[in-house]
């Protein structure tokens, strides 16, 4: 009997413990559900390490300083650039990023940059996940638009990006390009278009170095050994890729010529914008083979679908999205005929199309096979002996050390053996004005000028018959031109600019530092040199994070950096601040622009330094708390 | 060709340094003695260098495939957490501090203790310990230098983090670079920029000095000598922007730990134990 007493006790004892232990958690748990917590906003800032972009680095700093200034708990975390581009442009693991832009050549990038459609895709197409159907309308609008309707669609989006705050990226400032040439060189520029490397490379100062390539140094991370036209996003390579690759036209100057494209004919066909393509003749690829219109089927299919067809939804090469979605169907007329058909886009956007690059079909056709679910082989492909058709041809390379180019001798605008005019990179497409009406007769007329009459040539386009009598002048005394083309890779800006000095570079590729461009103020043997550019810094926000996916938070972010004092203390005053509204968002065209300048991304506080009172207002207006100094959500 | 450079020039001065600190510290006639002996000093050198070597060799032939482990699996970029530790406990990081006493003659003096210095305090040792009358100071000098290569290469894997100069990058000069660029090209060629935590510059430096501090009686000049020298190389990687605070201090830990295994085991001892083992082994499992 006993016993029994004792156990009941012993289970009412353990009965009133653990409903006590229950009750103390519910109550727990009601707490937590009643009131939840309120988390301190974190955020994540991206950008590369100041050993690869000093400016990049210390406009993240900035930012960092000023997003925990305003009590968000943020982390700067620097990658190099590739690894940058990986999680960036491909994983879309950020919250916030820095990055260097190489600028927005012509506005329908805007689409692949913001368009909806593009969201699930990789590269520079909406790494935001921006989905916005005010901002699709426009983008789609404008593509079947031109002239100043499509500047009016343009302008009305650009304040709806920048006066809604809905834009997912914000400019800091276009910089400007410093760079650094030995003085005895004739050319001294930092070449960064086709052309320019073609003068660069044709004037030699002296016997001596025609004996030798050319040689521009690169310093910091560079993947001199990754050549891959569809895939690199890398700056400095880019300009490296146009050298060998060409395109069908070429925009120079914000003018389009054609290039391996002897004439384009424009038509339509109901309400489908078509255009006829015949290649220059005898085309030829860097080995050989010759160039016919298979390639350029190839190429628009290919960029379509690297896969041709074999995986289950096409797999899109990430350079070009844009351009080539404009394309939408090709077909072969004949071997150096294609006829182009370009659905409901307009002919001024159309013409963009043509500026992707061609690839050799029989190289790139055995990259089509699937590496891993939704890649193909000439994605991950290296491409480090890369066969183009442009000016310059590969001739070898030691793995990111140095890479060596030569003339092109068998491209249609050097050979010597052709008559000139035939060879010249002028003519225009007949694009240049937004007429409507006369361009598709323009084209075929302005073609004839051209081959039949030298005069008229020269008459209407010195500039460009200038440029051709200099490589002229190369054909015909070779001693004065460079031997080919020859990077190299310097570990960092000083080394580079050491090289320089001893002669053993002629130029610097890659952007110095302010502070080292400022020192070559007077020196003999190098000279500095500066260009304006279109490229520009930006802070890219990603909305899947919860607060950066709503645009009035994002607004007060984007004023967070001080920019006119980025432009003096970390630029020295060598960059433009974004002033308009098109070029908060990276257009920077005054002719384009509204007339009222934007004004709202005032920094709250001067000097780089925030006013956190203000700061704070700013995000409680926006309907954001502070508990303990700290922004919740 | 601009390394080549930069090797001479390193290797001309540390070598001078070197024949001084030798008939300075270790005395002529000790270590002409001691080279008499080579052929057995040799033998009792040849496993703990071996290892060494192979970690070493381990690393530079696996240089892809760690980049790979540290960046795609296992690394964890951690830069973020050493700053804002190093601010909520500092209030200003120690870099800047330090940065904030910069003057040429200073830079240059740190600039020269991190590259010709730091070579020095690393090669020295050898020839000192070569020099004793027994190799098991030597053993340990090895021994200790291989821990620390191997952690360090393990703390390097699991690790992502870089330099104060890459993320401070408003208020801290990378003063080394500016100084001396093309030292840029040595740096590159031995390491990386994102293996900054531990500083391995300051696992070393202190393992030599903790060493020379085993052996004091010996070397009593060397024992001072090194002490400057490593706490030259402790406050030269912080001033020159390359490493954290944190990454001394755990540079320093490293080295405690390093030079423990390297005093209480041997290479040899390991060897011993490990055919014992075996043979016990082997006689217990033969049916």
């Amino acid at each position: 009997m006993d016993d029994r007493v004792r156990r009941r006790q012993l289970l009412a004892t353990l009965g009133m413990a653990s409903s006590g232990v229950l009750a103390g958690c519910s109550e727990y748990v009601w707490s937590r559900a009643e009131n939840t917590a309120p988390e301190q906003i974190a955020l994540q800032l991206k950008t590369v390490p100041a050993d690869d972009d000093l400016k990049a680095a210390r406009i993240a700093n900035h930012l960092t300083e000023s997003l925990r200034a305003a009590g968000i708990d943020t982390d700067h975390i620097a990658m190099d650039e590739p690894e940058l581009h990986r999680e960036v442009l491909i994983e879309r693991d950020y919250d916030l990023f820095v990055m260097r832009y190489p600028g927005i050549e012509e506005v329908d990038s805007l689409r692949s940059l913001l368009h909806s459609d593009y969201v699930g895709e990789q590269g520079w197409q909406n790494p935001f996940s921006f989905s916005d159907p005010t901002a699709d309308d426009y983008l789609d609008d404008q593509r079947q638009a031109a002239g100043t309707e499509r500047e009016a669609i343009y302008n009305d989006l650009f304040s709806y990006l920048v006066d809604d705050d809905m834009a997912p990226y914000t400019v800091v400032a276009y910089h400007d390009h410093l760079g650094a040439v030995r003085s005895e060189l004739p050319t001294a520029i930092v070449p960064n278009t086709p052309q320019e490397f073609l003068e660069a490379v044709s004037n030699a100062p002296s016997e001596e170095a025609a004996e030798r390539p050319l040689r521009i140094g690169l310093f910091g991370q560079q993947l001199i050994g990754r050549l891959n036209p569809i895939a690199v996003d890398l700056s400095d390579v880019s300009v490296i890729l146009d050298l060998l690759y060409d395109p069908l036209v070429r925009k120079v100057d914000d003018e389009y010529q054609l290039w391996l494209a002897e004439s384009i004919e424009w038509g339509q066909s109901g309400r489908t914008v078509e255009a006829t393509v015949t290649l220059r003749d005898d085309l030829q690829w860097h080995d050989g083979e010759p160039i016919d219109a298979d390639d350029v089927k190839f190429t628009t299919a290919f960029l379509a679908d690297t896969s041709m067809g074999e995986a289950e939804s096409p797999v899109t090469a990430p350079r070009y999205r844009g351009r080539q979605s404009l394309i939408e169907e090709t077909t072969v007329i004949d071997g150096r005929t294609v006829r182009v058909s370009f659905g409901t886009a307009s002919q001024e956007v159309a013409t963009w199309g043509f500026t992707i690059p061609l690839l050799p079909a029989h190289i790139w056709n055995e990259r089509t096979d699937l590496d891993g679910d939704h890649r193909t082989e000439a994605l991950t492909w290296d491409n480090d002996e890369p066969v183009g058709s442009g000016l310059f041809r590969y001739v070898d390379s030691e793995e990111n050390e140095s890479l060596t180019l030569e003339l092109f001798d068998d491209h249609v605008f050097l050979r010597s053996d052709d008559e000139p005019d035939d060879d010249e990179p002028g003519d225009e497409t007949g694009d240049g004005e937004p007429g409507d009406d006369e361009t598709g007769d323009d084209e075929p007329d302005d073609e004839g000028a051209g081959a039949d009459t030298d005069d008229n040539d020269t008459d209407t386009e010195t500039e460009t018959r200038q440029r051709e009598d200099s490589s002229g002048t190369t054909q015909d005394n070779d001693e004065t031109s460079f031997d080919g083309l020859q990077y190299q890779v310097l570990p960092n800006a000083g080394a580079a600019l050491d090289a320089l000095r001893d002669g053993d570079i002629d130029i610097i590729g890659n952007e110095l530092p302010i502070d080292r461009f400022e020192d070559i103020d007077s020196e003999e043997e190098i000279q500095r040199v500066k260009r304006e550019t279109s490229a520009f810094y930006m802070i890219g926000y990603n909305l899947r994070h919860a607060s950066l996916g709503n645009r009035r938070f994002r607004g007060v972010v984007s004023r967070l950096v001080d920019r006119e004092h980025v432009v003096e203390a970390f630029f020295d005053g060598h960059a433009a601040i974004p002033d308009t509204h098109s070029s908060f968002v990276g257009v920077r065209r005054q002719d384009w622009d509204s007339p009222h300048p934007a004004s709202d991304y005032s920094f709250p506080g001067s000097d780089g330094d925030l006013d956190t009172d203000l700061t704070r207002e700013l995000f409680e207006e926006a309907g954001y708390n502070y508990v303990n100094d700290e922004l919740v959500e | 060709m601009a390394l080549e450079g930069v090797i001479r020039e390193l290797a001309l001065i540390v070598g001078t340094m070197l024949v001084v600190a030798t008939l300075v510290i270790v005395g002529p006639d000790r270590f002409i003695h001691a080279a008499r002996g080579f052929r057995w000093r040799a033998r009792a050198m040849a496993l703990p260098l071996a290892a060494l070597g192979s970690v070493l060799f381990f690393r530079w032939w696996n240089q892809d495939l760690i980049h790979w482990l540290q960046f795609r699996v296992v690394g964890r970029e951690i830069t973020s957490q050493i700053e804002k530790f190093e601010g909520e406990l500092f209030g200003q990081n120690p870099v800047v501090i330090l940065q904030a006493l910069e003057t040429d003659l200073l830079s240059s003096f740190f600039v020269f203790i991190y590259i010709h210095g730091y070579a020095f305090l690393l090669l020295f040792p050898f020839i000192a310990y070569f020099s004793l009358r027994r190799m098991d100071r030597f053993s340990s000098l090895v021994l200790a230098f291989t821990v620390n290569y191997a952690l360090g290469l393990l703390f390097y894997t699991l690790f992502i983090a870089y330099g104060p100069r890459n993320i401070l990058a408003i208020e801290v000069i990378p003063v080394l670079y500016e100084a001396h660029p093309q030292s840029r090209f040595l740096t590159n060629e031995v390491n990386q920029n994102t293996n900054v935590f531990p500083s391995l510059h300051t696992s070393l430096s202190v393992t030599v000095f903790l060493l020379a501090w085993v052996t004091r009686d010996e070397y009593p000049l060397w024992t001072i000598l090194s002490g400057f020298l490593a706490l030259g190389v402790m406050v030269a990687t912080m001033y020159l922007g390359i490493h954290w605070f944190s990454d001394v201090v755990a540079g320093t830990i490293l080295a405690v730990i390093s030079v423990y295994v390297g005093v209480n085991y041997s290479l040899e001892g390991l060897r011993h134990s490990l055919v014992t083992f075996l043979r016990a082994h082997r006689r217990r499992s033969p049916q």
